[in-house]
């Protein structure tokens, strides 16, 4: 048997049962990962022997009776982002080119506790900005499924990496859509929690009011089996709530919808977005209905019209200031011989930023210098206000809300980036759930004629998650689970 | 209001991020098409919305102010471009330089 084609819950399963090993398990993704990377290029990082080392040592564990915890001997990769001592960690950066953390980020620490394995540090766009991989300062990465196509951005490495099969479990940052854009290009799951469930104690920060952690995976199992792990108080973090850890398992037990009601937005009825993405919303809404939901008309007017603008004041305006400890003199690259701090701080950051962070840095600068704020950024939290008011709203008559998670399929490599507000418009029906601090998740429902994947996207209200998993899980049941990329020369 | 290639290399020394002249252009063209789209949010009447109270806020976790022992000290140093000792070595900031 291929142990790669696993999930992560049998192969925790597996280990566990002594049916095959976790060095099994580790050398069959490693393998998979060394045929297909050339073609998909989705890892920066591939950390193969210290990988068949860990595999061995819980090999050891489990022999002498221990319980290796509900991770035990599941492969996992992380986005480039995340802090992970003795391992590079690049953010898909010059700037971070070469730079080694000195210490775990909190979820990387609770994977390894529960037993995981890391095969290594996936691709990205540079600090997270942008909408489809091909901001990394390493090369594109190819969506497993076309690769003449972009797997989505900006957790773009981590979803091609699971639809390809490295490792069962992918951990990816969302900011504005990150996880759910590239989880329905790459025909996979990705959940986005709650603000303040998982926490961003060593995510290298891009906005950090909106940034969340969140797990990539195959099966609607998965993603609760790993937000059990992950949806954690951090005191470390002083964003992440303390709220008592969820039984997500338990939301999967549902084998329908009935008493459910779901909202489906009226302004996406009228917007003007690809037919594939059309047909993919209404074929789960007729899931739904079949399974005993009420769908609901409602109406998020500012959500839809107004969140993308507002978004690209904010996020860049975090940005623009998480970005200022870049400047050559504590870590990371460092511009030779310069004559002055000053001249240290410019040619450090021109030389070791990519063309999309410096867009964004000057657009936050801008928008936060004196003259400006008020026209600008003040107006922008005003509108993230009023978006959240009309999610509360909505909230009281639906249970969750079904939406696209991009207006289309995977587009080709090169396609947009000549047009940032093009690529911004993308993230249109994503954003505003980080602008609320909601949970969302992005699930497979098929593909187009062509072969390209398809998503739908159901969002709840806060520490929903539960919901969300239910809902996948009733979804799954009748589209089955997220797919192998094996097709073509693949 | 349109910006100029001169607002974009003042807004570049603010954000301690040269603009070489090749990028002044491209990126002064950005600039304008941005902000034109941020113009649509002057549709939006709101003049009575409070952006700082937030009815639902969860309150905020702080761990205690203490110092906290950090074990692996080098490890943070030696990521530095140019250590001296204990020490991170910048350039010199005062005087004509």
């Amino acid at each position: 048997m291929e142990l790669f084609r696993l999930s992560a819950t049998e192969v925790a399963f597996g280990v566990r049962d002594g049916r095959f090993s976790a060095e099994d398990v580790v050398r069959s993704c490693l393998s998979r990962i060394e045929s297909k990377e050339p073609e998909i290029h989705a890892m920066l990082t591939v950390t193969a022997e210290a990988a068949i080392a860990r595999a061995r040592e819980l090999d050891g564990r489990r022999s002498a009776g221990e319980d290796l915890g509900p991770l035990g001997g599941v492969p996992v990769i992380l986005k480039d982002n995340m802090c992970t001592a003795g391992v590079k960690t690049t953010c898909a950066s010059r700037i971070l080119e070469e730079w080694v953390p000195p210490y775990d980020a909190t979820v990387v620490r609770l994977l390894l506790k529960a037993g995981a394995v890391l095969l290594g540090k996936a691709n990205m766009d540079e600090f997270a900005m942008g909408g489809s991989t091909e901001n990394s300062a390493f090369g594109v990465t190819s969506n497993p499924w076309a690769l003449d196509r972009v797997p989505g951005g900006s957790s773009g490495g981590s979803a091609a990496a699971v639809a390809a099969g490295y490792a069962p479990i992918a951990l990816g940052s969302d900011t504005g859509g990150s996880i759910r854009q590239p989880a329905s290009f790459c025909g996979v799951y990705g959940l986005k929690p709650t603000y303040g469930r998982t926490s961003r104690y060593g995510l290298v920060a891009f906005a950090s009011s909106l940034d969340q952690i969140g797990p990539f995976a195959r099966t609607a199992e998965d993603v609760a089996l790993v937000m059990e792990v992950l949806g954690v108080h951090d005191p470390m973090d002083s964003t992440s709530q303390p709220v008592p850890p969820d039984d997500f398992s338990q939301a999967l037990s549902a084998r329908d919808l009935k008493g459910k009601r779901i909202g489906y937005l009226k302004e996406v009825a009228e917007y003007d977005y690809d037919d594939r993405m059309k047909n993919a919303l209404s074929k789960a809404m007729k899931a739904c209905e079949e399974a005993g939901a009420e769908m609901v008309e409602i109406s998020l007017g500012t959500a839809i019209d107004h969140g993308l603008a507002s978004y690209y004041i904010l996020a860049p305006a975090e940005a623009s200031s998480n970005l200022a400890r870049f400047d050559g003199v504590r870590y990371g690259s460092s511009s030779k011989d310069p004559e002055s701090l000053m001249e240290l701080y410019l040619k450090t950051r021109k030389d070791g930023f990519g063309d999309e962070v410096k867009r964004r840095i000057l657009t936050g600068t801008y928008v936060l210098s004196a003259g400006f704020y008020d026209a600008y950024y003040l107006k922008a939290q005003k509108v993230r206000k009023v978006i959240k008011q009309e999610f509360a709203k909505a909230f009281e008559k639906v249970d969750s809300i079904i939406l696209p998670p991009s207006p289309t399929p995977a587009f080709k490599v090169g396609e947009l980036i000549d047009d940032p507000i093009a690529m911004y418009m993308a993230d249109v029906f994503t954003i505003p759930v980080n602008m609320a601090g909601l949970p969302g998740i992005s699930i497979n429902v098929g593909f187009s004629e062509e072969g390209l994947p398809l998503g739908v996207q159901f969002i709840a209200p806060r520490w929903g998650e539960k919901e969300l998993l239910s809902t996948a899980a009733v979804m799954e049941s009748r589209f089955g689970g997220a797919k192998i990329a094996d097709g073509g020369d693949l | 209001m349109k910006i100029t290639p001169e607002d974009v290399k003042k807004v570049g020394l603010l954000a301690r991020l040269e603009v070489g002249e090749d990028e002044v252009g491209p990126l002064t063209e950005h600039f304008n098409t941005i902000l034109d789209y941020f113009g649509k949010m002057e549709e939006l009447d709101l003049s009575d919305v409070d952006p700082f109270t937030v009815e639902d806020a969860e309150p905020l976790k702080l761990r205690k102010d203490e110092p906290v022992r950090w074990e692996n000290r080098d490890a943070i140093l030696d990521q530095s471009p140019s250590r001296q000792g204990d020490f991170i070595k910048v350039p010199r900031i005062g005087g004509d330089a």
